[in-house]
């Protein structure tokens, strides 16, 4: 008896053991199952060993963003140019400068109402067809029919092509108009294919590879673009592997799994410093991470939404939360732009006394004694905040949010979807704070992003901000071109926005970039639209 | 005087007794025991390792790792005695009708079961905590959606060799009522194993349900679940492995405690095993 006792609890103590590691193994679960299928992966490495002479293979790792190659629809074009498939007229410098790309050069009329571009001669799609003027204004034509986004970018009145020259007229005057065909939205594209295949078999561009098999959520594989005009293109295939998970892609990297692992972040760099085996880039990026305010919701009052706001300990969050991998927010525009970032007056800083006395002002009052405080006429109030799992620092800045509002007797539940379903609900507007990370000079600029996201009409704007002061600035904003007004005018535009306590800045991260040493010509863009360059080899 | 002796006559399962014992105790006794409060955010103090101030260390936002685990031993309690209450209750009763009435009522209720048991039961249960939405009371019910069908079949079985038996048939001759039967007949004869089936199954129902919250299909931040605390700490395993290790302990600890206890009930109650 005695014995089987003994038996029985190195049995159970066994199992159990077993039992969790089979539960953290789950843990990786998402991410093991996209690399479930990894044969290919397990063996690239030695492939590569044999094969580097002549090309090679090579695999990223990424975190999933979208559900098709289709580049018109919602920001997929931002994976078409980052995967290496697709090109614009014009690209972005590692400084940030613009540069010729498709087009050679360009210049406009002084009320920036005619922007002429000429286009590179010689340049071939990747199925081997000639890029011509008309083909690029037929793929314009395209973006503009099929995307909502293009209004606030530019309005187009119509495009003529004249030689190699193609020429733009607008209704309403834009004095960055290169800058704005530099968003991945732009990319050019061969329409005289059946298109409506490229959602999943991905689009015929110009860029250095062209997509062989795309599977959302899991991979996406490109082979080299036998056509590409600008130079001999070093790879053969590399695989883009979505691992959404943080910790698995950082361990992807340490096993050689994959050779690159973007959006890790400062706890990793423990993981990786001091050995020769990896090359660590950082740069304090252009990226601002920020929350809209559903004001269709309770969040109407901006009452509620200034105490929000005061009850945030921004500085902690990013200076010991997130070890410094931030910088503390305020206002749209990160300081790493020359926008008056130091000028600006924020009324709505960390106080949560303030905001305490703001709740009391706006009659929300704790009546059930729960700690929460309920709307003024006594229902509850519970603040649906959506965060989305594939940017680990998107969870800490939501669960310390969560953690600091407590304290001054707010109510936020967290609702963590995938990025896909993120889209959904902000064009649903099934939410009341709704977390978002993006680049704010994505035209070279903030004009673009403060249009897209502030402007009343815009068709992203699903939160019901609307201040017609701030629309008219913006309208303002696009028809000026000297730089110190626009500049001016840019921060008139901020602080209108803080003043409303319209949005939630969390703050502007700082990127890491963690590569192996076996791969050569990595960089890192401040526009960060291009990931898998005609520069990347293998040493 | 009887309960003593008993005791001291079944010494495993005495000492398996005072442990689970204690663990309930521990998780009703959670505010005097927590030396902090475990939602308490001192954000200066993130990722504190193990020492003076905080025994088991701090989490990502400054709450102490220890108050938490403490505080967890309550929510995993709760949901796993709930799940097992549910499916323990519910599976038998529909068990006892399937093999008692037997006809279109068995054939209608062993094919349901029979569609939930061919699909895997954790994958089965993350569909529906996923479409119901995550929260605690939601992965119990995806669980108990899952698991009733093992007290169905174990009672509809027990039920149908009951069934046969002449006592069942002299009551049904002296006219006594099917719920009087029911009752005073088929259930004491069958609710032993019953009972030691819900008690083995304790450990293994709050591994699964640690397991929803992990996948982040359980508990919500920031509900303090042993679960929910491994996912967290996952992304900080190379910098600070105590937000995994002290939940995983916990774990470890509590499901070998009711295993034990389990087993060592059926030792006791169950006659086949002598």
């Amino acid at each position: 008896m005695r014995q089987n006792w003994l038996k029985k609890v190195i049995g159970v103590g066994l199992s159990a053991v077993l039992c969790m590691s089979a539960l953290t193994g789950c843990g990786g679960g998402g991410a093991d199952a996209s690399s479930g299928n990894g044969e290919d992966s397990t063996q690239a490495p030695a492939e590569q060993e044999s094969q580097a002479a002549q090309g090679g293979e090579l695999t990223i790792g990424v975190t999933s963003f979208a559900d098709t190659l289709e580049p018109t629809e919602q920001y997929f074009s931002w994976v078409v140019s980052r995967y290496g498939v697709g090109e614009c007229l014009v690209r972005f410098d590692e400084s940030g400068e613009m540069v010729p790309c498709l087009a050679e050069k360009w210049t406009n009329s002084e009320d920036g109402l005619t922007w002429t571009f000429t286009i590179r001669q010689g340049v071939q799609f990747s199925n081997g067809n000639d890029m011509t003027p008309e083909m690029v204004k037929a793929s314009l034509e395209r973006t503009v029919q099929m995307s909502d986004r293009v209004p606030e970018f530019f309005d187009l009145d119509k495009m003529e092509v004249d030689g190699q020259d193609l020429i733009f007229h607008l209704k309403r005057p834009n004095g960055n108009m290169a800058g704005s065909l530099a968003d991945p939205l732009f990319l050019i594209v061969d329409t005289s294919v059946d298109d409506s295949a490229f959602a999943m078999e991905g689009p015929i561009c110009t860029g250095p590879y062209a997509v062989e098999s795309f599977n959302p959520t899991d991979e996406c594989v490109v082979v080299r673009n036998e056509h590409y005009w600008d130079w001999e293109v070093p790879l053969d295939k590399v695989t883009l592997k979505c691992i959404d998970d943080q910790t698995t892609r950082s361990m992807a990297l340490q096993t050689d799994e994959i050779q690159i692992a973007y959006n890790l972040k400062t706890e990793n760099l423990v993981e990786f410093e001091g050995n020769d085996a990896y090359h660590i880039q950082e740069l304090q990026s252009l990226r601002s991470t920020y929350a809209f305010m559903n004001q269709n919701g309770v969040l109407e009052d901006i009452k509620l939404r200034q105490a929000f706001l005061r009850g945030l300990d921004k500085e902690t969050y990013c200076g010991t939360l997130l070890e410094g991998g931030a910088t503390a927010g305020k206002a749209p525009v990160p300081p790493t732009l020359d926008f008056g970032f130091d000028q600006l007056k924020d009324e709505n800083g960390y106080d949560p006394d303030g905001a305490k006395k703001l709740l009391e002002e706006g009659g929300y009052k704790d009546s059930d004694g729960d700690g929460f405080v309920e709307m003024p006429d006594g229902s509850p109030l519970e603040l649906n905040f959506v965060i989305y799992t594939s940017r680990e620092e998107l969870k800490v800045y939501a669960e310390a949010a969560q953690a600091s509002l407590k304290e001054i007797g707010l109510n936020v539940k967290l609702d963590t979807v995938s990025y896909e379903t993120l889209l959904d609900k902000r064009d649903s507007g099934d939410y009341d704070l709704l977390i978002w990370n993006v680049l704010v000079a994505n035209t070279g600029d903030p004009e673009n992003y403060l249009r897209e996201n502030w402007y009343s009409t815009s068709g992203v704007n699903t939160t019901g901000y609307n201040n017609p002061k701030v629309d008219k600035l913006l309208d303002e904003l696009a028809a000026t071109f000297e730089e110190d007004a626009r500049k001016d005018l840019v921060m008139q535009i901020q602080q209108l926005i803080m003043d409303d306590a319209a949005t939630v800045f969390f703050g502007y991260e700082t990127t890491y970039l963690f590569s192996s040493t076996q791969v050569t010509g990595v960089h890192m863009y401040p526009m960060d639209y291009y990931w898998l360059t005609k520069d990347i080899g293998l040493a | 005087m009887k309960g003593l002796k008993f005791l001291a006559q079944h010494k495993q399962f005495t000492l398996f007794l005072i442990l689970a014992l204690a663990a309930v105790a521990v998780a009703v006794f959670a505010p005097w025991i927590a030396p902090k409060d475990p939602y308490d955010a001192v954000m200066a103090d993130s990722l504190q390792a193990p020492g003076d101030d905080y025994l088991c260390g701090t989490d990502k936002l400054g709450r102490d790792v220890l108050s938490r685990v403490i505080y967890g031993t309550r929510t995993s309690l709760i949901m796993t005695l709930c799940l097992v209450a549910v499916i323990f209750v519910l599976g038998t009763l529909v068990g006892i009708l399937a093999g008692y009435f037997g006809g279109v009522v068995d054939a209608v209720i062993m094919r349901i079961a029979d569609m939930c048991i061919s699909f895997p039961g954790l994958v089965l249960a993350i569909a529906i905590a996923g479409m119901l939405g995550p929260n605690m009371v939601n992965a119990v019910i995806a669980i108990s959606a899952v698991s009733w069908t093992k007290y169905a079949r174990l009672s509809r079985s027990m039920v149908l060799k009951i069934r046969k038996c002449q006592y069942i048939e002299a009551a049904v001759s002296t006219g006594t009522t099917t719920g009087n039967i029911l009752l005073k007949y088929v259930v004491p004869n069958m609710i032993t194993t019953m009972v030691v089936t819900a008690a083995t199954d304790m450990g293994s129902m709050m591994l699964e349900l640690a397991s929803l919250s992990f996948l982040g299909f359980g508990a919500t931040a920031p509900t303090p679940e042993w679960g929910l605390m491994l996912n967290e700490g996952r992304t900080y395993i190379a910098k600070a492995p105590w937000l995994m290790i002290y939940p995983g302990i916990a774990i470890v600890i509590v499901v070998i405690i009711f295993n034990m206890l389990g087993d060592s009930l059926r030792d006791i109650l169950d006659p086949r095993q002598e």
